[in-house]
């Protein structure tokens, strides 16, 4: 039985988790929900000991094994006999090249003999039915096909407490469903504790859910509640019919992630206003922006304003999209926010804003105390904030925002939706949100779309 | 294929590059030339990649011999255009022959590297393309602020740095998820032999050496 005693963790005296007791008991299916970046996988490495080594966190309180407090002394090959995780992320999991070698890496490190290795390998690729992955090289596979390999050495590693955080991300259906039964199988001798947005999947083998409690930062037990679960969204628009201009149409248009299709579309437009894109983890929203930008290969045509992106020249492409990255650092430039706000108001060739303008938004946003300070050294709201504003003085008519609202607070939540409803009422800018936060966004939000099946459907359009 | 160990390999091919570096014999050089080729045409290694990269040797081959001969003697200008070939027979040799896991693992079990740097290198070996996809990123974020950054801008290198230390601790997590540890015993699945013949074919190689280089 694994049990945690009043864990609280925190990063620059942000709290992310708090007071958090929590009891799995042995062979048993523990199900921990909760929106992204509330902490699931925060309290997953904390069980696997990788945080607070590889975080700047601070830990406190005591995680027991079997009711020994003191498993802190193993080693970290022992401690892997005991628990292992499987990160949401496949690819920082990855040493090695190719699969096998992969395998090999982890068994060699839990110390398994030899001659048992082979054996165990290929038990492991069956248990995933990826027999035929064994020799591939880990950076040619879909998404999906690292999760399984990544499922496949959990296996291998056959440790008694399992964690696997997202594990079912990119993974189609079919082995999902295959994975599922599995993971029933294994539960006769193990501990697995499962993090995942949508638990339905696992109905009738989850023994008991949890869900994270935004007010207090820590768990609650709950009930596998299938009329909660299957509601697509409680969010609703009114609709501005006014807009009804296509912005960018996407004709023909085909795009995969490796062998796994993503989108498959006849014919779609995204219109004028504000669109607010929502769909599961992994099926391909990010990879949609990246098309539009010109960055991931697609088959079909995408037009912006009826005119193909391929026609557009470099400078005047620029001049009419922008991106606002899902990873705050890779959008800054510079090293402090007034030089990053300095450039983007000398490079902007649109001048939606006035220098009292940016002054305004930046008092608003509650930057203008932190100007001098390095990005670098921000926290991750922070570091949104200086993102979204220095990106709106660039003016673009067309603004992607993939996941703009991530590591905001409350208050800082509500400052971005007005600074970027100020942006759509005075200035016209197109935007196309990706969010999984829908709340808060009624008076910005023009029309829903959602990512569902390969295919974009518009939520509330008039035919429904 | 004449196999020799991959450590033992490394180590003969850099005693051999030290010593061309500091005599002065063309046909040593020459001979060095002639044996890497015939022992990469044996092994079966002669790629286009390979001719490329004699042929793109071809330019700063050419200034060289120019300007010893302008500027130097022309004797000196055959021993240093030699050399050049021979430094690149003995990379190509090395490289064409061996791959890093195989290099990685001999270093640990023969030469008993710390693991630490031997996985660390295959590690961050598979990150490079992660890092490309990166700089690309960092590129179109540029772009955005109507910024064209160019392979020498030094924004390009302080961000490329920055994402590198990023995926550095991504990596030792990951390792250590997986069971890594740099003070533990680990097994050996694939076992890097090192015999004598190894070391006999190694001291026959820097004999001829010594042999050419004494009395040619």
């Amino acid at each position: 039985m694994l049990q945690i005693e009043n864990l609280n963790y925190q990063i620059n005296k942000n709290w992310i988790l708090k007071n958090v007791n929590l009891k799995f008991p042995k062979n048993s299916i523990s199900i921990i929900q909760g929106p992204s970046g509330c902490g699931k996988s925060t309290l997953l490495k904390c069980i696997a000991k990788l945080y607070p080594k590889h975080s700047n966190g601070k830990i406190s309180g005591n995680i027991k094994l079997n009711n020994v407090q003191n498993f802190n002394n193993l080693s970290v090959n022992n401690f892997c006999k005991e628990i292992s995780i499987m990160f949401q992320n496949p690819n920082y999991q990855f040493a090695m090249s190719t699969v096998e070698e992969e395998l090999i890496f982890t068994l060699e490190n839990l110390q398994i003999e030899p001659n048992l290795i082979g054996t165990k390998i290929i038990n492991a690729l069956k248990f995933c039915n990826i027999e035929s992955l064994k020799k591939r090289k880990i950076n040619t596979l879909s998404g999906g096909e690292k999760q399984k390999v990544s499922l496949a050495i959990i296996y291998a590693m056959n440790s008694n407490i399992i964690l696997l955080d997202e594990p079912f991300v990119n993974v189609d259906i079919n082995s999902q469903k295959f994975i599922i039964h599995k993971l029933n199988e294994l539960k006769e001798t193990k501990t697995i504790i499962i993090v995942d947005h949508n638990a339905a999947k696992y109905n009738h083998i989850a023994d008991y859910y949890y869900k994270f409690d935004e007010q207090n930062l820590n768990f609650k037990i709950t009930e596998l509640n299938q009329s909660e679960l299957n509601k697509v969204s409680n969010f609703t628009i009114k609709r501005n019919n006014q807009n009804k201009n296509d912005l960018i149409t996407l004709d023909n248009f085909q795009l995969s992630s490796g062998t796994k299709s993503l989108l498959n579309i006849k014919h779609f437009s995204f219109k004028n206003g504000i669109t607010l894109l929502t769909g599961d983890n992994g099926t391909g929203k990010s990879s949609l922006f990246k098309a539009i930008l010109k960055r991931q290969k697609y088959i079909g045509e995408v037009l912006i304003n009826q005119v193909s992106i391929n026609k557009i020249r470099s400078k005047k492409f620029y001049k009419t999209i922008g991106l606002i990255f899902q990873q705050s650092d890779t959008q800054f430039i510079k090293i402090t926010v007034k030089e990053e706000m300095e450039l983007s108001s000398k490079q902007t060739k649109n001048c939606f804003y006035s220098d009292k303008q940016i002054q305004t938004m930046l008092v608003k946003a509650g930057l203008d105390g932190i100007l001098n300070r390095v990005i670098y050294t921000l926290s991750e709201g922070q570091k949104k904030k200086v993102q979204i504003i220095s990106m709106l003085i660039m003016s673009n008519p067309i603004l992607l925002l993939d996941e703009p609202f991530n590591g905001l607070d409350d208050t800082s939540f509500n400052q971005m939706v007005d600074i970027l409803t100020y942006a759509k009422n005075h200035f016209n800018q197109n935007m196309i949100i990706i969010s999984h936060q829908t709340k808060g966004l009624e008076k910005l939000v023009d029309q829903q779309v959602q990512l569902k099946n390969h295919k974009l459907i518009e939520i509330g359009s008039d035919s429904n | 294929m004449i196999l020799i160990n991959p450590s033992i390999k490394l180590i003969t091919v850099l005693i051999i590059a030290l010593e061309i570096s500091f005599t002065q014999s063309t046909i040593t050089n020459i001979l060095i030339v002639l044996i890497g080729f015939l022992y990469l045409l044996i092994n079966n290694k002669i790629t286009w990649n390979a001719l490329l990269i004699l042929l793109l040797a071809i330019i700063p081959t050419v200034g060289i011999f120019m300007s010893q001969n302008m500027y130097g003697t022309a004797a000196m200008g055959n021993i240093l255009v030699t050399r050049l070939y021979a430094y690149i027979t003995l990379g190509l040799t090395f490289t064409k022959t061996t791959t890093i896991q195989e290099l990685g693992l001999s270093l640990e079990q023969n030469l008993k590297m710390p693991t630490k740097f031997v996985y660390g290198f295959m590690g961050g070996f598979n990150l490079i393309n992660y890092v490309k996809q990166d700089i690309a990123d960092i590129k179109q974020a540029a772009h955005f602020r109507n910024i064209n950054l160019h392979f020498w801008s030094p924004s390009l290198y302080f961000k490329a740095i920055l994402s590198a230390i990023r995926y550095a601790e991504l990596l030792s997590e990951g390792m250590e998820s997986h069971g890594f540890s740099e003070q533990a015993y680990r097994t050996h699945y694939k076992k890097i032999a090192l015999n004598k013949s190894d070391y006999s074919k190694a001291t026959f190689i820097l004999l001829i050496l010594q042999i050419s280089i004494v009395f040619i």
